[in-house]
């Protein structure tokens, strides 16, 4: 595992280089432990359950359940972090990004509490975050974990976030008409319009 | 097998080529277009924010298709980095039509003093300013034509800027506007000045098969679901296609031109989707893939006769390359400081903004110049209804920290609710200059092996100064308005989505690439309808200029096909 000093820094080229380092594997070479073999990455399970449990308590610190409308687990944002993980034309460099970063969480909690993240109090767990929104990899992560959060609320229910448009509801947010059907959602739209060939 | 006949060859087919592909088909000439990016239909489009902006359906992957932009470091020393690795694109609509189908539609003329810039302001040290070889003159009778063929939208005032018109109204009505306008106007009075309702290629009223705006609230960056904006591909493509003389291919990504040694072009090549290369022979090719990819093209199809690329050997090609000077900038209404009935005018979606400040589109102000300097225009828009993409927009405080919690969802909330933010969007002219252009880079290609396009941005710092001239203006009619958070952003970064030049048109066949037509020096049967051609850009968004000026070449090239026929 690359420790924090080797963490990439918030803005995108850096951190795309340093991703690129890794799948090299001039990085697996110095640090054998960030292998990706380790994580068992497919089509149907993107994330190993431990993995999602850091996730799903990250997402929840991020955008809580606090009685101001709905929060991570309403709108459903581990199940649309899976989605967008199991994407076949996301940039796999993106999606490992998402997955390394996980393993840093886990790192950072063994470095300040000496224990796995998911084996922390709720409290720990919100000192941890706090502490690494302080760190421009932190910034980084977070934010794009926090991105993801946001197409959950607002994206198109037909994504399986946004639950019976409940973020569009309590936002008082206007989707656009007409909505996507099932053949123009994403990456349907690509095969569909490309099977439009020639004019007619 | 016996191959077709074409009269033209279109290489794209948005703004520059449409005018050409609907002109020439309609007048009996066989017409083929081949253009990369897929065929959206508009029963294709929704208002779907995870296709329109959140991932690379309208634009190519960057792991595929990529450009390299050169920009000063902090050492002053030119630094490469590929859009790739930034993850910020430099694509603008790979599909039929182009980026008109996704484009927000303000449309503006240039102004007579834009087609002579040099003469009319004299040089500026280290800026390549020139005049046009053409004077507002020509280009007026296609601006009209374009109001009419495309469909704009809007209605004239008189005021200090406005351009000479054969036409005094619009062929359709301006569309319906948010009680902001009247209030930008009453302001812009007390000011001493008129603000400028803005023309929009959207359709106010039907026109044959297309619809009129039905204000969906999400249009630039959208494809449109009525037909009433003008792109290339409703307005004109489809047009052309029933005449039976026009052959569109999409998924065909053009990487050569091939010529016969005499300075002819014979064969265009292109990949089909199948990444098969094939080629189309035609008597006359047409290039307009947008400022960028054109001159790639050119420096793509060097051959013994043209060593350093196509209509290269003055090594012009890809030279003063220009975007949109200026920036952006806002102001917020907060509701629960205005009358309830004003706020609830201010919520209602879909209606427009509209205005525009012209008035310092010359600028005369010790504060600037001892002369008389070149300005520019300032439109007004509210902030996008995108909500995701407001959300990350506000993810961070404005010390760079990030904001989540209950914390975030409170400000999400006060956003969303509570207020209403007024956006400005600053063109000035972006200067010419020996450090703006295209090549090719030598090390990253794209998907299909070829180089990719390396694109120096520099800019000079004039643009900054008049952009933050003209943006201080905007921000006190802000403040007349009784706006809050009142702020701006002028920078040397450019707009990817207003590019130009690249193949200047002019006279001296040493110190341009095409003539006063648009057609090659060197290439007799060559000519570039995109914004390539401008060797100067205005103070304004470039569509409505490519549209009247690819109109004007349709008739040049017309009339050489009609004279070769009688």
């Amino acid at each position: 595992m690359p420790d924090k000093n080797e963490k990439p820094p918030e803005s995108g080229i850096s951190r795309r280089s340093f991703i690129s380092s890794i799948l090299s594997g001039s990085m697996i070479c110095l640090y054998p432990s960030v292998s990706l073999s380790q994580n068992p990455n497919s089509d149907t399970n993107v994330l190993t359950s431990s993995q999602l449990q850091i996730v799903r308590s990250i997402q929840s610190i991020l955008f809580p359940s606090d009685g101001n409308g709905p929060g991570s687990y309403d709108i459903m944002a581990d199940k649309y972090l899976l989605w967008v993980l199991s994407d076949e034309r996301m940039d796999p460099e993106e999606k490992e990004y998402i997955i390394i970063g996980i393993g840093w969480i886990d790192e950072t909690a063994e470095e300040l509490f000496s224990k796995k993240y998911n084996r922390l109090s709720e409290k720990q767990k919100e000192e941890l975050v706090e502490n690494i929104s302080q760190e421009k990899w932190g910034i980084s992560w977070l934010g794009v974990i926090l991105n993801f959060v946001f197409e959950a609320l607002l994206s198109d229910p037909e994504y399986g976030g946004n639950p019976d448009k409940i973020g569009w509801n309590w936002l008082d947010h206007n989707p656009g008409y007409p909505r996507p059907d099932e053949l123009h959602l994403y990456p349907e739209i690509i095969k569909t319009v490309n099977e439009n060939k020639q004019q007619e | 097998m016996k191959t077709k006949h074409y009269n033209i060859c279109i290489i794209g087919s948005g703004a520059g080529a449409s005018p050409v592909a609907y002109q020439l088909s309609k007048n009996g000439f066989n017409v083929i277009v081949l253009e990369k990016g897929p065929w959206f239909k508009t029963g294709d489009f929704s208002k779907d924010e995870i296709v329109s902006t959140r991932r690379e359906v309208y634009t190519p992957r960057l792991q595929d298709e990529q450009h390299v932009i050169e920009t000063k470091n902090n050492d002053g020393k030119w630094e490469a980095k590929s859009t790739y690795s930034t993850g910020i694109s430099y694509w603008n609509g790979n599909m039929v039509g182009g980026s008109t189908n996704l484009m927000s539609g303000y449309f503006h003329r240039m102004k007579p003093k834009d087609f002579k810039l040099l003469t009319n302001y004299g040089p500026i040290e280290g800026a390549n300013i020139v005049d046009w070889p053409i004077d507002y003159d020509h280009l007026e009778p296609y601006y009209t034509k374009v109001e009419k063929a495309v469909g704009v939208s809007g209605r004239t005032v008189d005021h200090s800027t406005l351009e000479p018109r054969s036409n005094s109204s619009f062929p359709y009505p301006p569309l319906v506007e948010n009680h902001i306008s009247g209030w930008i106007d009453k302001s812009a009075n007390e000011l001493g000045y008129t603000a400028v309702p803005v023309p929009r290629a959207i359709l106010s009223l039907p026109e044959g098969t297309r619809n009129s705006c039905y204000y969906s609230n999400y249009c630039g960056s959208y494809g449109c679901s009525s037909d009433a904006k003008g792109s290339a591909r409703v307005a004109l493509l489809d047009k052309a296609i029933k005449t039976g003389n026009c052959t569109i291919f999409a998924n065909s990504k053009v990487f050569k031109l091939e010529t016969n040694g005499s300075g002819k072009i014979t064969k265009a090549w292109y990949y089909d989707e199948d990444n098969k290369k094939l080629n189309i022979r035609a008597e006359i090719f047409v290039v307009a893939c947008q400022a960028v990819e054109t001159s790639r093209l050119l420096l793509m199809s060097k051959n013994t006769e043209f060593p350093d690329g196509l209509a290269n050997n003055s090594g012009m090609v890809g030279k003063n390359l220009i975007f949109s000077a200026g920036g952006v900038g806002s102001g917020v209404f907060r509701f629960d400081s205005l009358q309830k009935e004003v706020a609830e005018k201010l919520k209602t979606p879909g209606l427009f903004v509209n205005r525009a400040i012209q008035h310092w589109y010359e600028i005369d102000d010790e504060e600037i110049s001892g002369k008389k300097v070149k300005g520019g225009t300032v439109d007004f828009l509210f902030e996008h209804a995108n909500g995701i993409s407001k959300m990350i927009r506000n993810k961070k405080n404005s010390n760079g920290e990030l904001i989540y919690g209950s914390s975030l969802k409170s400000k999400m909330r006060d956003i969303f609710l509570n207020q209403k933010k007024l956006n400005f969007e600053v063109f000035a002219d972006w200067l010419p200059t020996d450090n703006c252009f295209v090549s090719l880079d030598e090390n990253i290609k794209d998907k299909w092996g070829d180089p990719v396009a390396k694109i120096r941005i520099g800019s000079h710092p004039h643009d900054i100064i008049v952009g933050s001239y003209l943006a201080k203006k905007a921000e006190k009619l802000l403040e007349n308005m009784g706006a809050t958070q009142i702020r701006s952003s002028i920078s040397g970064a450019p707009p990817a989505n207003l590019m130009a030049g690249g193949c200047r048109f002019g006279n001296d066949p040493d110190k341009t690439v095409l003539n006063s037509n648009c057609k090659a020096h060197e290439v007799e049967n060559l000519y570039i309808t995109d914004g390539s051609f401008m060797p100067t850009g205005g103070s304004v968004t470039y569509t409505w200029t490519i549209y009247a000026n690819a109109f004007r070449v349709a008739d040049i090239i017309l009339n050489r096909l009609n004279r070769k026929i009688k």
